[in-house]
This record gives structure tokens, C-alpha cells and sequence, in this order.
């Protein structure tokens, strides 16, 4: 039984079209959901772009960067934050290329995140009923934060190197210990600063410039 | 444009996932600590002591008059130290008919604590000395000196 279903195997592997990279593509992405966000949400304000290069075999070389800001005011606490970050790593398309200008895909991929955070100086209000209310400050300060992050996604071709998609991302922060007290309202890049984990989202517009080898 | 559609649904969908990690959330952890004290009779069990159960017990900030704790046959009374202080000054009387109350003092240390985001800041305490007088009260033991929201931990115990 196992002779005539791995012959059938080999010719489908034999009908697969072979498509040699022989085109080099760089793609820039910007993530038009943020400028959304930064409207609806005053309080979190991101801009973040991305760069993608085909390198070969489906692999993408990716770098992303951008900036932001937080601002936390509530009863108790007032404090704001801004801060760059940039990303490195790579996507893996999950779709065979059916033809030379296919570049439609879906991906998966792996990044490392890092943020440079600046903290504003925190006022704090302890409100009691009995005692009266404690006022006070705590100063602001530099942070670092690293993660790392796995994404999902797809990019379509609309026109000729004009695509649009999506990156869903897990994100998962390595230094959280340092964010237990105070965390940056919002990091850009990250997210809601006091969270270890988190799910994102982006949707990019994106252009593409194609070269021969 | 079916291609776009789709797209467009994810873009769509993204906006509610990101609606979904606001900055701020509600406060909904408790934001005051309080201070437990016991009423016991000595035993010869050491510094255990049994309940004493205060015909009518009533425990009262000297600074501002205001009642912390009070009860018929009550033998556990919470208190709330002062945030803006390192003292704090209590009446303890077992029963309003019978004349002689007494007064503890309790000193303490504060520590600002971070509670979250959304609740802020808030103050434990630890204390590090106690005096009392002696009308109906025979000793008071600091059994648990820091204060810091941990249920159910009984922090002085007076004897009567």
C-alpha cells in the first residue's frame, strides 16, 4: 500500500512549479491603525513602521521601529511616558509561491523588542475619609524593555507593490520585574506597560521596490 | 476588491482587539490597611492568653474623637493608623458603666507601597513600640508588627 501513495507523492512534487528567486524585494509598511487609535484613544499615542527584505527559500529579514506615548490620569495617579523602541527578526511565508509575482503571504514570524522609556515625575493621591488625604511625588526615570514576540499575518498584493495586511502578535516581556512599580502607562511598540503578556495588532499599507539579482 | 474586503474585516476587528487594552482600569483592590487588635485574659498558656470577651467594648482615636471599633461581647477590634502620623493615641474601655478607661499608644513607621495602576499608592505600617495605662488593662503585646493587608493576622493583643 505504501509503494503506489508515495509515488503519488513524487509526482505531486514534480507538478509543484519551481520558482527560483531571482528577484530581490524591499517592502515599506506603515501601520495605519495607530493614527486611528491615537484618535480614539488620547491616552496612548504610537506610530510604528516596518521594513521587510526577501531574502530566500520564503524567509523575510524584518526590522520595525517607531515611537509613542502613555498618559495615566485618574484619581490616585498621574503620570505620563514617551518612548522609541525598534524590533528585529523575520517572517517565514507559509504559502508556496505559485508564480514569479506572487507575493502574496501568509507568515509566520519571530521578533526581539526593545524600548527606550522615559518616565515623567508621578503624583500620587492616597485618599482617606478618616485621616484626610496624602498627597506626594515620586520622580520620573529612565526604563529599558526587552520582549520578544510572535506574530501571524498576512500581506496581499492590491496593485503592482502596493499591499495591504495585518500582523496579530504575542507579545511577552523579559524584564517585567522592573515595571512592577509605576510601569510606563503605554509603551509603543509594546503595549500597556504593566502586562507581561499581551496580544497586539497592526494593519499596514505597504509598498514594495523589486530588483533583479 | 473581495481581497480588500476581508482585510478591511481584520482592520476592523484589530480596532476592537486594541479598544480592549485601555490605560486605565478600575480600582479593585483594597486601598486601606487595618490594624487588628485582640482582647484576651491572661493564661498560663504564655502570651497566648483566651478571648475576653468586652461587656461592651469601645475603641476611640484620641486625635479626633472619632470611634474606630465598638460592640457588645465583641473581642476583636480593626483600627486604621494615621497616614500622616507616627503615633496614634486610642481610649479602650470594656464598658461605659464602669468609669476607667485606659489609653494605648502605638508607634509606628510608614511605608509608601505601590498597589497597582489603577489604585495608586497606599501606606503599611509597621509598629515599632507600645504604652498603655494600667485602670483595666494589665499588658499589651505587639504580636504582629508589620501591617500590610494580609487577612486575618491579628497584630496586638491587649490583656485584661
Amino acid at each position: 500500500m505504501a509503494f503506489p501513495l508515495h509515488a503519488q507523492d513524487d509526482d505531486e512534487e514534480e507538478n509543484k512549479p519551481v520558482i527560483t528567486d531571482s528577484v530581490k524585494q524591499l517592502r515599506f509598511s506603515f501601520d495605519i491603525s495607530k493614527p486611528i487609535l491615537n484618535a480614539l484613544f488620547k491616552e496612548r499615542q504610537a506610530y510604528e513602521i516596518e521594513i521587510d527584505y526577501y531574502h530566500k527559500k520564503d524567509i523575510y529579514f524584518v526590522a520595525e521601529g517607531g515611537w509613542g506615548s502613555g498618559k495615566l490620569d485618574s484619581t490616585y495617579l498621574n503620570y505620563s511616558s514617551t518612548n522609541v523602541f525598534g524590533k528585529i527578526g523575520f517572517n517565514k511565508s507559509l504559502l508556496a509561491r505559485l508564480f514569479p509575482n506572487d507575493w502574496d503571504m501568509a507568515f509566520i514570524g519571530l521578533r526581539y523588542g526593545l524600548g527606550i522609556i522615559q518616565r515623567s515625575d508621578a503624583t500620587y493621591v492616597i485618599k482617606n475619609d478618616l485621616w484626610g488625604n496624602t498627597m506626594g511625588s515620586i520622580p520620573g526615570k529612565s526604563m529599558t524593555a526587552h520582549w520578544m514576540e510572535v506574530n501571524g499575518g498576512v500581506r496581499v498584493e492590491l496593485a503592482k507593490g502596493l499591499f495591504a495586511g495585518w500582523n496579530i502578535r504575542g507579545k511577552f516581556l523579559l524584564n517585567g520585574k522592573q515595571f512592577k512599580e509605576l510601569p510606563p502607562p503605554y509603551i509603543a511598540g509594546y503595549g500597556k506597560g504593566g502586562k507581561n503578556s499581551i496580544f497586539d495588532f497592526n494593519f499596514y499599507l505597504c509598498y514594495a521596490i523589486r530588483w533583479k539579482k | 476588491m473581495t481581497k480588500l474586503r476581508y482585510i478591511l474585516l481584520f482592520l476592523f476587528l484589530g480596532i476592537v482587539i486594541a479598544a480592549c487594552n485601555r490605560v486605565a482600569d478600575p480600582c479593585l483592590q483594597p486601598r486601606s490597611v487595618y490594624m487588628l487588635l485582640g482582647t484576651y485574659r491572661p493564661a498560663d498558656t504564655g502570651s497566648n492568653g483566651i478571648d475576653s470577651f468586652l461587656p461592651k467594648g469601645i475603641v476611640r482615636y484620641i486625635d479626633n474623637g472619632v470611634i474606630a471599633d465598638s460592640g457588645a461581647k465583641k473581642n476583636k477590634f480593626f483600627i486604621q493608623l494615621s497616614p500622616q502620623a507616627t503615633v496614634i493615641k486610642l481610649l479602650v474601655s470594656t464598658d461605659s458603666t464602669i468609669a476607667g478607661t485606659d489609653t494605648i499608644t502605638f508607634e509606628y513607621d510608614r511605608k509608601l507601597t505601590f498597589i497597582s495602576t489603577a489604585c495608586g499608592y497606599t501606606y503599611h505600617y509597621t509598629i515599632k513600640n507600645v504604652a498603655w495605662t494600667n485602670y483595666n488593662i494589665d499588658s499589651v503585646v505587639v504580636k504582629n508588627p508589620e501591617i500590610n493587608g494580609t487577612a486575618n493576622i491579628e497584630h496586638a493583643k491587649i490583656f485584661y
